[in-house]
């Protein structure tokens, strides 16, 4: 299977922090990819770099193809990856149906129209917001949210604000999806829900996931190959069962070595 | 009819030349000098609103594009004047000079409002008010010290075209296009900026643009409403366009309610009015409470109804269902909860 | 060469003003990331209140030094209450508000201070009293000092010693460095928040309205709009120095007075009010931290 996303000897510095170090990662096409860490192992930093909210200070990035050197974050979103985030970023004061319609507007999932005919709405332009409005209420079916589209997002419980922000990226066409602990503050039936939607993306839509979670059980069901990241370095990386295992992931996890 | 059929907006030009024709004349001057202010103002409050209320940069130097538009319109029409006398002194011909000038006036703004926006690329909030205000205050400075257009003592005699007609007339184009490019794409990306620039960047909406161009079109309207004042007033000096100036439109967009074109129609309408009504009390006292009842409206607005009047809603959300499938309506409003 | 010195003690002077209103921006800017808009109305009300206790205590008709104490404490102690009741019934009520709203309220309450400053006082310049009227220049190495200048220079600097003081070698200090950390650690410490920005407001009132005397002292024509320009110069000169940063403010205070100075002795005389609106927006898209600050990011 070709490589969707592949990272080569990444590193990013601040000041004299070094936040991640030297990471090579290759994320298959159509895989569930985890990234798992304790707190501060630079885990977002790698999202960060990825998306290009951070220009790594060394390295390469490949994804779907395209080198992302110097990609600022909507061109990345543009190639075809984009992420949500750990404590939610929606557009709070508009409308559910809006939130996807700002991302079908830069997606290829719907047409473009020129401001000529956005502001004299003519045809092409009523069609075509027609259209973004079907394909947005078909996602919001998909994360069961589509009786909520008339609701403003500030307004919605915890965790439907997260299946809206995945919504959200899925609305921008990705092929790559980035989730930032999708499952921090949902109830164990929530979490199940998710997997199953997750799961969902992956099959129907053909997208390669690439999740960072703290929630173990989540994380060993859904996830095909897990990277464990410890100070920024990766020092872990294989299928969930050799992940378990693996003691440098225990003593990283427990802060001691495995007696015997 | 189609649904794109613009029949509100035809409507209300044919009301605006009824009223050209057959009232304006039979009105007394002093009221329509307030009407056509009014009209002025809500140019300028609506462009504001696109900037500081829906792309969310908080603008503090809107009478500098004004004040650009202004002047470089009325040198346009004064150059035709002095130098095509037979073209600009020809009744059918005359509208046509004074059309390009409107539009070059907006498009002068529009290239200070580019290089006003570029700041937002690196700046947020209360820096960018601040720098906003300094790129006003420094086209106040450069005005003063280009004699060609009089320097500190003014540009005079120019030719005063602006009617009724006129103002109204530009009036409904910068509304028709404003609230229909909020309900679009790019009026979205705006919104996207203001909500969670962060955000609108991950789902691929390319800030800068949004940002410069937002500067752009609220700087172009601008230079057109200081276009049409130029030639209503027919003189210009750069201490009109001060900070004074700039705060007033502030304070209509804050009331009206940032992020609503309504609102900031309504309270364009509203303190102009506001404004006359007090000139009796300054003539008996000799002192100006205008301002001082500004800032009173200012400071109590934000500690009791900081959203303003209208919020981010518009005058349209409290139409009847069928009356706003029938005007074409578009826009929805978040399902209070 | 003598003519360059006499721009740079101008220069000094100068500065030496925009230093006293800037250290309140700074302060404020600090411990409630808020630009204070009407930081430089305080400072304008200073000079007023300054005027009103000369006229009311006759000093003008016995100026001297002891006269100018006695006008520039009272114009203190008034800009204290005042910049205590701003923050008490303008900022405090918007503490968790948008940060937009508060700068909306800030210049409201400048238009305000403004304004009914004009309806007060008048919109007409007055005569600040002469309370103070030292005779002849002081010559040194042919560079003239004005006793004025040097008064003016010496009260500040001596000012900043004692913020400078009270701010790193006090209690009270400590704690207004603490709550300009972190607001919520600082309570959760046991320090007193709110008394606290009081305090940085109170500060920073007494500053801009010494400086008001100073001013008025050396251009006695004071009027209710005369804050606006230099409130904004000194609020450039603290971004300029690093905003929130003492030194900092102090510091690009005193660059920008040179600056002004020099452009006006060898440049573009009419171009000096421009000149700290181009520093500022120079400054901040080069290095918005300013020349002593540290830049924050925002978190993602």
């Amino acid at each position: 299977m070709p490589a969707a996303l592949q990272a080569s000897d990444v590193t990013m510095q601040f000041g004299g922090l070094t936040a991640v170090s030297q990471l090579n990662l290759t994320v298959d096409e159509r895989s569930i990819f985890g990234i798992i860490g304790p707190n501060g192992a630079g885990k977002t930093t790698v999202f960060n770099m990825l998306t290009g909210v951070y220009k790594p200070t060394a390295g390469r990035i490949t994804a779907l193809g395209h080198d992302l050197r110097g990609k600022r974050p909507f061109e990345v979103a543009a190639i075809g990856m984009t992420r949500t985030f750990q404590n939610i970023r929606l557009f709070k004061d508009l409308t559910v149906l809006q939130n996807l319609k700002i991302a079908l507007d830069n997606s290829a999932l719907a047409p473009k129209t020129g401001v000529v005919a956005n502001v004299f709405r003519l045809p092409s332009f009523l069609r075509n917001e027609d259209a973004k409005v079907e394909k947005a209420l078909s996602l919001l079916e998909l994360v069961g949210l589509k009786e909520r589209h008339d609701y403003a997002a500030r307004n919605l419980p915890y965790g439907d604000q997260r299946r809206l922000e995945i919504a959200r990226a899925l609305a921008t066409g990705a092929k790559i999806l980035l989730l930032d602990e999708p499952a921090a503050g949902m109830t164990s039936l929530e979490t199940e829900q998710l997997m199953s939607t997750i799961r969902t993306i992956r099959d129907s839509f053909g997208v390669t996931i690439i999740l960072i979670e703290h929630d173990m059980q989540l994380v060993m069901e859904l996830c095909e190959r897990i990277a464990v990241l410890d100070y920024g370095k990766k020092i872990c990386e294989g299928p969930p069962a050799e992940v378990q295992c693996d003691p440098k992931v225990l003593e990283a996890y427990l802060g001691c070595k495995k007696e015997g | 009819m189609p649904r794109s059929f613009p029949i509100i907006w035809i409507a209300a030009f044919l009301v605006v030349i009824g009223v050209e024709l057959f009232i304006i004349d039979n009105l007394d001057p002093y009221v329509v000098a307030i009407i056509i202010y009014a009209g002025i103002n809500i140019i300028l409050a609506s462009s504001l609103n696109l900037i500081n209320g829906f792309a969310g940069q908080f603008s503090m130097g809107h009478a500098g594009f004004m004040a650009v538009g202004a002047y470089s319109g009325a040198v346009v029409t004064m150059a035709f004047r002095d130098n095509y006398p037979a073209i600009f002194n020809e009744p059918a011909l005359q509208p046509f000079v004074f059309i390009a000038a409107i539009f070059a006036g907006g498009l002068c703004s529009a290239a200070a409002g580019v290089i006003v926006g570029l700041p937002t690329l690196r700046l947020r909030g209360d820096y960018l008010a601040v720098v906003t205000l300094g790129f006003g205050e420094i086209i106040r400075v450069i005005l003063l010290n280009l004699e060609s257009v009089g320097g500190a003592r003014g540009l005079t005699n120019i030719p005063g075209i602006t009617s009724f007609f006129w103002v109204y007339g530009f009036v409904l184009i910068c509304l028709f296009v404003i609230t229909r490019l909020v309900d679009s794409p790019l009026g979205r990306s705006f919104l996207s900026v203001r909500e969670d620039e962060i955000a609108a960047e991950a789902v691929g909406v390319n800030t800068t643009r949004s940002k410069v161009t937002a500067f752009a079109l609220g700087a172009f309207f601008a230079g057109m409403a200081g276009a049409l004042f130029a030639h209503y007033l027919r003189v210009l000096s750069p201490a009109i366009f001060d900070i004074q100036k700039s705060f007033e439109i502030i304070i209509m967009v804050v009331l009206g309610g940032m992020g609503s074109i309504s609102g900031s129609v309504v309270a364009a309408v509203f303190l102009t009015i506001i404004r006359e009504a007090l000139r009796p009390l300054q003539q008996i006292t000799g002192t100006d409470y205008r301002m001082v009842i500004y800032s009173l409206v200012l400071i109590v607005l934000m500690l009791t109804r900081p959203r303003g009047l209208f919020g981010t809603k518009e005058i349209t959300d409290y139409l009847p269902e069928r009356w706003k499938a029938r005007f074409g309506v578009r826009r929805v409003s978040p399902k209070e909860s | 060469m003598v003519e360059f010195f006499q721009h740079i003690v101008n220069g000094l002077s100068l500065g030496s003003t925009y230093a006293l209103i800037a250290l309140g921006y700074t302060m404020v800017f600090g411990v409630l990331q808020l630009i204070n808009f009407a930081h430089g109305d305080v400072f304008m009300l200073g000079a007023f209140i300054g005027m009103y206790t000369a006229y009311a205590l006759a000093l003008h008709t016995s100026p001297s030094l002891a006269a100018l104490m006695i006008t520039l404490l009272a114009a203190m102690a008034g800009c204290a209450i005042i910049g205590f009741l701003i923050e008490r019934f303008a900022y405090r009520p918007l503490r968790n508000a948008p940060r937009i709203n508060v700068l909306i309220t800030a210049v409201g309450v400048s238009l305000f201070l403004e304004f009914s400053g004009q309806i007060i006082f008048g919109a007409d310049p007055k005569f600040f009293p002469q309370v103070y009227q030292p005779q002849g220049d002081w010559m040194i190495a042919g560079v003239r000092l004005n006793p004025l200048q040097v008064i003016n220079f010496t009260i500040s600097v001596t000012l900043m010693l004692v913020l400078q003081f009270v701010v790193f070698k006090t209690r009270l200090g400590r704690a207004l460095r603490a709550v300009s950390f972190n607001h919520e650690l600082a309570s959760l410490m046991g320090i007193p928040t709110n008394r606290i920005i009081s305090l940085t407001f109170v500060l920073g009132s007494i500053l801009a309205g010494a400086a008001g005397v100073l001013v008025a002292l050396s251009y006695p024509k004071i009027d209710p709009l005369m804050g606006i320009m230099p409130g904004i110069k000194a609020f450039a000169a603290a971004v300029l120095g690093g905003i929130g940063n003492i030194t900092g403010a102090v510091i690009g205070s005193f660059i920008l007075g040179l600056a002004e100075q020099l452009i006006v002795a060898y440049g573009a005389p009419t171009y000096r009010d421009a000149l700290a609106f181009v520093i500022l927006i120079l400054i901040l898209l080069v290095k918005p931290a300013g020349i002593m600050g540290v830049h924050r990011a925002e978190k993602v």
